[in-house]
C-alpha cells in the first residue's frame, strides 16, 4: 500500500486543519449583527456575513469538526461493518454466509428514510444520530461488495492453489481477500465520503431535520437553503468545502494509477 | 435430475422469499409502532382541530388503532394479501390506489436517471481506464466531486432557473409530464454517474494487471482494443455488483428532486407520510420495496453466473 | 394587513406585460385562459368528512360554511343571514338564493342533511360542539342543537369543516365560485367557474397546483408558469418584484408563541416566566425572520378581543426580575442560584424556516438575560411535548381558526386542556373561561377575552412572539387581488383580469 502514503500524509494534514479550525475562529461564530446581514466578501469577513450577520468563515471553521465527524461516523459504520460482514460471509460460505450476506440484503431493502426517521425520532437530531443513520442505511452496498469480490478472489487460480497447498482460512484471508478487496471499496468510500455530508443535508431538507445550532456543513446547506438565489455564497462556501475535502479524500484513498494492485502481483 | 435441483432451488427461493417477508413486516411493524408520535394528535394538530377524548377515540377507532398491536397486524397482514392496503390517514385515499398512481412516476424518474447513468458511464469510465489521468478521467472525478458537495436540491433549483427562467425552453411545473421529467431525470443520473464510473474504471484497471490483458498486449492489441476485448466483462461483473444497490433507491429514494419538481411520486409522498406517522402507507412501502429489492438481488445473482461463471454458491 | 408593492421602479417590465395580456387572455377557441396559481397544498379528497377536506375545498373556492370571518378578521354571515338563540338550540336562517354547482337549491333540508352527514361521519367536524341535531324547521330555517352548549354559534358554523355540500352519485358538489373540473388528488385541480354561484360568477378559470417547495413556488412564477404564487421566502420578494411581479404580504391569524414548561425550575417561578417574556425583543425577531408583526396577545391584533399594545422589551425590568427571584448575575454573565446556573433547553420544529432562523435570535436574546441556553430542533412537535423535554417550546399556529379566541385557550391553556403540556392550571383563569363560556353577548365576550390577555401577560404560561406573515407574488393582471389574511381563502371569486 505504499502508493497511499502520499495520500494518508494528505488525510493526516487535512485532520490537523479541521481540528484548528474548530478549536479558532476570527469571530464568535454565533455573534448575531442583523444590521450587518448578507454583508459582501471583505478583510474583516473574507466570506461575507450570513442572513443574521454572522461571520460565514468562522462559522465554517467551526463546522468543520462536526463535519470531519459526521463523515467519519458513516465511514466507520459503512465500510467498517459492510467489509466485516461482506468478506466473513464469503470466507465463511455455507448457511452462515446466507444468513449474513441475506442480513446485507435486508438492510439495503429497508429505505434509508425510515431508518433516518427511526434513529433521529428516538434520539433526537444531530450530527452524530444523523451519521448514524447513514451509516445503518449505507453498510448493505459495501457488504455486498465485499462479498462478491471475496468470493471472486477465492476464484482465482493461485489463491485456490494456496488453498489447496494446505493454506488455512485465515492466511488466505490476510494474504489474499483482504488486499483484494479494500481497494476497490476504498474507491467506494472515497467517492461517498463527500456525499455523506450531502445526504445529510438532504435528509434535513426533507424535515428529518439537522441541529442548526451547533453548525456544520450539512446543516448550513440546509440552513440557508432558502437563499439559492437572494444570497448563493451562503450555500456555495460550504459546498466549497465540502468539495475540497471530498478532493482530498479521493486523493487520500484513491490507488495511483500503477499502484493499483488488485489481484495481480502475486502472479507476476 | 438437473430438473429437479431446479425445482428443489425453486422452492427454497421461494422459502426464503416468504421467511424475508414474515421479517421484514414485522419488524417494520413493530419498529413503525416504537417511533414516538401519534398520527391522531398530529392529524388533528395538522387540520387545527380540536383534540377532544371523543374526537382522538373516533379517529382511532376510524383507523383501527384501538385494536391490540397482534390483532392491528394479523388485520393489516390479511387485507394486505388480499389487496385491501388501507387507507392512507393523512390523504383519506386508498394506500394501493395511492401506490399505483405514484409508483411509476417515481419509477420513470429512477430507472430513467439510471439509464442515462449507465449509457454514459461505460464509455466515460472506458475512455478513463485507457487513458487514466486523462481528460475522461478528469471529467468523471469532477462530476464525482460535484455530486458529492452539491446538495440534489441546489442543482434542481438551479436547473430549473436556468432552463425553465433564463433559457426558457421548457415548462418545468406546467408541462406535460414527460417534459416534466426531463431535468429530474438528468439529476438523478448525475448524482449516479460519478460512482458508476468510477467502480467501472477500477475494475477495468485492476484487469490490466491480469495475464490475460497481458499476453493480448504482448501479441500486439492496442491497449483499448485489449481493455475491451478482455477486461470489458469484468467491468460489466463490477458494474453490477455496484449498480445492484442502486436500484433499492429507485421507489421511493428520489423524494428530494421530487419535492423541487413538484412531481406526484412515490418518494415525496412517503415523506409525508412519515410526518404524519401514516403507519400503513409506510409499512405497505417496506414490503413493496423488500419485494422488489427481492427481485433485484434474484435477477442480479443470476445475471452475475452468466458473466462470471467461477461464481457458484 | 400591508400590502408592500415593490414594482413602481420596473413600470416598463409591468406596461410591457399589460401590453400583452390580451393576446395571453384567449386562447385560441375563444375559451378564457385559466389562472394558474401554485399553493403549498391541494386536496387529496373532494369528500367534505375527512378533518382537513373543509380546508383545502374551502381555500380552493370550492365549497363554503354557513359563516365566515372576513377580511377584516369578523365573523360575518355567508350562506346564512344569521342565528338567534332558541333556549340551549340555535335557529339559523339561510340565504334564500344559495343553490349547489347543478342548479339544485340549498334550503334548509339539504343544510340539516349536510350537518347531520358530517356529526355521523365526521367526529373531527363536530370537536368543538359535541354531537349536532339538525332539523330544517321550514325551506330557509333549521334548528341546530349541540351536545355541549354553544355561545357563539355563527363561529361553529364558521369552522371550515362545517361546508355545506350535497352528495351527488359517487362525489359531492359544493356552493362555492368555482367547480373541480379535473382533479389529480394531492397536485392539481382544475377549476371552472360554477355557473350557479350566488355572488358574481368568476370570469376565468383556475388551474391550482401544489409545489411543496418554497424557492419552487417562487421559480414557478418567475418561469411564467404560475400568475399567482402563495406563501414564498420574504428574501425572494425584491427579486420578483425586479421581474415586473407584484410582491405583497399579508399578516395572518396565525401566532408564533413560546410556552413555557411550568412544571419544573426555574419556569415554575412566575417571575422567572415573567423576566423571559420581557426579554424577548420581539421586533428583532420579526427583522430576523422577514415579516410579521410584533404580538399583542395571541391574537392578530386586529380582532375585536385583542389588546392594541404590543407586548413590552424591557430588559431592565426583566433582569430586576431574576434577581428577585434568586438568581443572581455572576461575573461571567450567568445567573446562580444557590450555585446552580440557570440553564434552559428550547426546543423547536425544524421543519419550518422561520423556526430555524429565529432560534439562535431567541438564543443570543436569552443569553443576554444571564441564561445559559440549550436549543435543540425536533422533527414532530408532539413527542416533545408529550414527553415534557424543554423548559421553553415555540411553533406557530392559526389561534382563531373560526372568529372565536376561546378556540386556543380552551384546547392549550385550561387546566383540563387536552393539549395543555406545560402544567399551567389558574383558578382565576379557570374562573374567567366558565364565564366566557357562559357569556353569548359580544361586548361581554370581548372584554372577558381582553382580561384573559392581561391575565396571560401576568401568569406567562405562554409568551406570545409575533403575528406571522405570508407572502405571496402576483402577475400585474391580478394586482386588485384582495389576501385574506390566512390560508382560507386563496383562490377567491373576484380573482380575474383588470378591467
Amino acid at each position: 500500500m505504499s502508493g497511499r502514503s502520499g495520500g494518508l500524509v494528505a488525510l493526516g494534514l487535512l485532520l490537523a486543519g479541521f481540528a484548528l479550525a474548530s478549536a479558532w475562529q476570527p469571530h464568535d461564530p454565533f455573534a448575531i449583527d442583523l444590521a450587518s446581514r448578507h454583508a459582501p466578501m471583505s478583510l474583516d469577513h473574507p466570506m461575507g456575513t450570513d442572513h443574521l450577520g454572522r461571520d460565514l468563515l468562522s462559522r465554517i471553521m467551526l463546522g468543520a469538526g462536526n463535519t470531519a465527524m459526521v463523515i467519519l461516523i458513516v465511514a466507520t459504520l459503512s465500510f467498517g461493518l459492510g467489509s466485516l460482514v461482506g468478506v466473513t460471509a464469503g470466507l465463511a460460505g455455507g448457511v452462515f454466509g446466507t444468513v449474513l450476506i441475506r442480513s446485507a440484503e435486508f438492510v439495503i431493502a429497508v429505505p434509508t428514510l425510515i431508518l433516518a426517521l427511526t434513529i433521529t425520532t428516538l434520539f433526537g437530531l444531530s450530527a452524530v444520530t444523523a451519521g448514524l443513520a447513514l451509516g445503518l442505511a449505507t453498510w448493505g452496498p459495501y457488504a455486498l461488495l465485499a462479498h462478491a469480490l471475496t468470493l471472486r478472489t477465492l476464484g482465482q487460480p493461485h489463491v485456490l492453489a494456496a488453498r489447496s497447498l494446505g493454506v488455512g482460512r485465515t492466511g488466505v484471508a490476510a494474504r489474499h481477500v483482504v488486499p483484494a478487496t479494500a481497494d476497490t471499496l476504498l474507491t467506494y468510500l472515497a467517492s461517498d465520503a463527500g456525499r455523506t455530508v450531502v445526504s445529510y443535508a438532504s435528509l434535513a431538507f426533507l424535515g428529518l431535520g439537522a441541529e442548526t445550532s451547533q453548525p456544520d456543513w450539512g446543516a448550513m446547506l440546509f440552513e440557508y437553503r432558502g437563499y439559492v438565489f437572494d444570497a448563493p455564497m451562503l450555500l456555495i462556501w460550504p459546498g466549497l468545502a465540502i468539495t475540497l475535502t471530498a478532493l482530498a479524500l479521493n486523493l487520500a484513498l484513491e490507488p495511483r494509477a500503477g499502484s493499483s494492485r488488485f489481484l495481480a502481483s502475486k502472479e507476476a | 435430475m438437473l430438473d429437479g435441483e431446479r425445482r428443489s432451488g425453486a422452492v427454497g427461493w421461494l422459502f426464503r422469499v416468504v421467511i424475508l417477508l414474515a421479517v421484514v413486516s414485522v419488524a417494520a411493524f413493530a419498529v413503525l409502532h416504537a417511533v414516538p408520535g401519534d398520527p391522531v394528535i398530529i392529524a388533528l394538530s395538522v387540520q387545527n382541530l380540536p383534540v377532544t377524548p371523543e374526537t382522538v377515540a373516533a379517529l382511532r377507532a376510524e383507523w383501527g388503532l384501538d385494536r391490540p398491536l397482534a390483532a392491528q397486524y394479523l388485520h393489516w397482514l390479511a387485507g394486505f394479501l388480499s389487496g385491501d392496503w388501507g387507507v392512507s390517514f393523512r390523504t383519506t385515499r386508498p394506500i394501493l390506489e395511492e401506490f399505483g398512481r405514484r409508483v411509476p412516476v417515481s419509477m420513470a424518474l429512477g430507472f430513467g436517471g439510471l439509464a442515462l447513468a449507465l449509457v454514459v458511464a461505460v464509455p466515460l469510465g472506458f475512455a478513463a481506464a485507457v487513458r487514466p489521468g486523462g481528460l475522461a478521467d478528469r471529467v468523471a472525478r469532477a462530476v464525482t466531486v460535484l455530486t458529492q458537495a452539491v446538495p440534489a436540491f441546489w442543482l434542481g433549483l438551479v436547473a430549473i432557473w436556468l432552463f425553465a427562467v433564463e433559457l426558457g425552453v421548457l415548462q418545468a411545473f406546467t408541462g406535460p409530464l414527460s417534459e416534466r421529467l426531463v431535468l429530474p431525470i438528468l439529476i438523478v443520473a448525475l448524482y449516479s454517474l460519478g460512482s458508476l464510473t468510477r467502480v467501472y474504471r477500477a475494475e477495468l484497471l485492476a484487469a490490466v494487471e491480469t495475464p490475460m490483458y497481458r499476453t493480448a498486449r504482448a501479441k500486439g492489441l492496442s491497449r483499448p482494443a485489449a481493455i475491451w476485448r478482455h477486461c470489458h466483462r469484468r467491468g460489466l461483473f463490477g458494474l453490477l455488483a455496484a449498480l445492484t444497490p442502486e436500484f433499492g433507491w429507485v421507489i421511493g429514494g428520489t423524494a428530494v428532486t421530487e419535492v423541487v419538481f413538484g412531481l406526484p411520486g412515490i418518494s415525496q409522498f412517503l415523506v409525508e407520510s412519515i410526518g404524519a406517522r401514516d403507519y400503513f402507507v409506510l409499512q405497505a412501502y417496506i414490503v413493496v420495496i423488500a419485494v422488489w429489492m427481492l427481485a433485484v438481488f434474484t435477477a442480479a445473482d443470476l445475471l452475475g453466473r452468466v458473466l462470471d461463471p467461477r461464481v457458484s454458491r | 394587513m400591508s400590502f408592500i408593492v415593490f414594482s413602481r421602479r420596473c413600470l416598463l417590465a409591468v406596461a410591457g406585460a399589460l401590453a400583452l395580456l390580451p393576446t395571453l387572455a384567449v386562447a385560441q377557441d375563444g375559451d378564457t385562459m385559466p389562472i394558474r396559481v401554485v399553493s403549498y397544498f391541494a386536496a387529496s379528497t373532494l369528500d367534505p368528512h375527512p378533518g382537513g377536506s373543509g380546508w383545502f375545498l374551502q381555500s380552493h373556492g370550492v365549497a363554503e360554511t354557513l359563516f365566515w370571518v372576513d377580511d377584516d378578521l369578523t365573523i360575518q354571515p355567508k350562506l346564512a343571514t344569521g342565528a338567534e338563540p332558541d333556549g340551549d338550540a340555535w335557529v339559523v336562517s339561510l340565504r334564500p338564493d344559495i343553490r349547489f354547482s347543478d342548479g339544485s337549491p340549498m334550503d334548509a333540508e339539504a343544510v340539516a342533511t349536510a350537518l347531520s352527514s358530517l356529526n355521523a361521519l365526521s367526529p373531527r367536524a363536530t370537536g368543538s360542539t359535541g354531537a349536532i341535531t339538525a332539523t330544517a324547521i321550514d325551506p330557509l330555517r333549521v334548528r341546530i342543537e349541540t351536545e355541549r352548549p354553544v355561545p357563539v354559534m355563527s363561529a361553529v358554523l364558521a369552522e371550515f369543516p362545517l361546508i355545506m355540500f350535497k352528495p351527488v352519485d359517487d362525489t359531492w358538489i359544493y356552493t362555492g365560485p368555482y367547480v373541480v373540473a379535473e382533479f389529480e388528488p394531492s397536485s392539481r385541480l382544475s377549476l371552472e367557474p360554477n355557473p350557479h354561484y350566488w355572488g358574481q360568477v368568476p370570469a376565468a378559470p383556475v388551474d391550482l397546483r401544489r409545489l411543496q417547495d418554497p424557492q419552487s413556488r417562487v421559480l414557478a412564477i418567475q418561469a411564467g408558469e404560475a400568475d399567482f404564487s402563495f406563501n414564498l421566502p420574504p428574501s425572494s420578494l425584491e427579486r420578483l418584484a425586479a421581474d415586473g411581479l407584484i410582491a405583497r404580504s399579508v399578516v395572518t391569524t396565525k401566532t408564533e408563541m413560546l410556552f413555557m414548561n411550568l412544571t419544573r425550575p426555574p419556569l415554575d417561578d412566575q417571575r422567572v416566566r415573567q423576566a423571559i417574556a420581557l426579554g424577548i425583543d420581539r421586533e428583532m425577531l420579526v427583522d430576523a425572520v422577514g415579516g410579521g408583526l410584533p404580538a399583542t396577545s395571541l391574537f392578530h391584533p386586529d380582532f375585536d378581543f385583542a389588546p392594541n399594545e404590543p407586548l413590552p422589551y424591557d430588559p431592565i425590568r426583566a433582569a430586576a426580575l431574576l434577581d428577585e427571584a434568586g438568581w443572581a448575575l455572576g461575573d461571567d454573565g450567568l445567573r446562580r442560584r444557590d450555585g446552580e446556573v440557570m440553564s434552559l433547553l428550547v426546543r423547536h420544529t425544524t421543519r419550518q424556516p422561520d423556526a430555524i432562523t429565529m432560534a439562535p435570535v431567541l438564543q443570543a436574546q436569552l443569553q443576554a438575560l444571564g441564561v445559559q441556553v440549550e436549543v435543540r430542533g425536533y422533527e414532530s412537535t408532539q413527542p416533545v411535548l408529550d414527553a415534557g423535554e424543554f423548559d421553553l417550546i415555540y411553533f406557530n399556529s392559526n389561534t382563531v381558526p373560526s372568529g372565536d379566541g376561546a378556540f386556543i385557550l380552551d384546547q392549550w391553556l385550561r387546566a383540563d386542556g387536552p393539549r395543555n403540556h406545560f402544567g399551567y392550571d389558574s383558578a382565576e383563569f379557570e374562573d374567567l373561561m366558565d364565564r366566557l363560556g357562559e357569556t353569548r353577548e359580544p361586548a361581554a365576550r370581548n372584554a372577558l377575552l381582553l382580561d384573559i390577555s392581561a391575565l396571560l401577560e401576568e401568569e406567562v404560561p405562554v409568551t406570545p412572539l409575533f403575528a406571522v406573515e405570508f407572502h405571496m407574488a402576483l402577475t400585474p393582471q391580478l394586482a386588485d387581488y384582495a389576501a385574506h389574511p390566512s390560508d382560507y381563502f386563496i383562490v377567491r371569486p373576484d380573482m380575474g383580469l383588470v378591467d
